[in-house]
């Protein structure tokens, strides 16, 4: 079954590069749903049903945990699986994003192949 | 850490992100350049262990390739030209989150803004890449100049990866 994706990231050039990463890497993608900001993906995850976030931190408006931190309060958010796709490369951060809850958590830059392996260890077994 | 061995760090930053991510291979160009044509400049700041900003500064040509390496599509397509700046832009964000881990080791963190992107003129182009801390490549034939100016904080003191 395919997999419906939001992806949040203020770079509209690196949205269009996971979506493209993602059909290389033969991940059975169902609808891509894109956000410009943490406050745009809530709303989507609102009205959509989404399997996976892939998420970037620094954005406008509401950062990539920001997001988070109001997805995980939220009850009907909550178990929604957040991968953050980030130049981030602090071991400190990345250990505050487990803590809050961020499930998988992939640099820039990447090759498809990560991609395809962090939903395989996110959403593996799922469907 | 040297000053030299930070510059060094910074170039091998920018060229593995360029290799990476859009498959082109910056040379060292340290003669300077000629400046035949305005640049598009993006500049981010970053604070933490150490504050300051990253400039890159190349031709609208070239981040258009880039754009369209991005996005799979030529680079005379109308949509590499719409994504340009925001090619630049992430550019510049992926090359400052590497060259501030390469810097300062995985232990460090840091807060980045926003990148932003505006025009360069050829008088400042050339000024800017006399000065001894810019570096200047040559990327398929395009000069891009990349340059890290810091606040606060040393490039020479304080935790380094070689510490």
């Amino acid at each position: 079954m395919a997999y419906n994706i939001l992806l949040v990231d203020d770079s509209e050039t690196m949205k269009t590069v996971i979506a493209k990463s993602l059909a290389m890497a033969g991940v059975d993608v169902g609808t891509i749903y894109r956000a410009g900001n943490g406050r745009e993906g809530l709303a989507l995850l609102r009205e959509s049903w989404v399997d996976i976030v892939f998420a970037d931190i620094n954005m406008p408006v509401m950062t990539g945990l920001e997001m988070v931190e109001e997805m995980k309060a939220d009850d009907s958010l909550e178990s929604i699986p957040v991968v953050v796709i980030s130049t981030e490369g602090s071991a400190a951060r990345i250990h505050q994003m487990e803590q809050m809850g961020v499930n998988g958590f992939l640099r820039k830059p990447f090759q498809p192949a990560a991609l395809k392996k962090i939903i395989d260890n996110v959403l593996g077994g799922k469907r | 850490m040297t000053e030299e061995a930070a510059m060094g760090f910074i170039r091998q930053s920018f060229c593995e992100v360029m290799e990476k991510q859009v498959f082109m291979v910056p040379e060292p160009c340290p003669a300077g350049i000629a400046a035949e044509e305005d640049l598009l400049a993006g500049t981010i700041s970053f604070s933490g262990r150490l504050i300051g900003s990253l400039l890159l500064a190349m031709p609208a040509t070239l981040a258009r390739e880039i754009a369209a390496n991005f996005l799979g599509v030529d680079a005379d397509d109308d949509e590499a030209d719409l994504a340009a700046p925001d090619a630049l832009k992430e550019m510049l964000n992926i090359t400052c989150g590497n060259m501030l881990t390469a810097l300062s080791g995985t232990e460090a963190v840091f807060d980045l803004t926003i990148p932003e992107v505006a025009p360069l003129a050829r008088e400042r182009v050339a000024a800017l890449a006399s000065l001894a801390e810019t570096l200047v490549f040559e990327v398929e034939g395009f000069a891009v100049l990349l340059r890290a100016d810091l606040t606060a904080g040393s490039w020479t003191r304080g935790e380094s990866r070689e510490a």
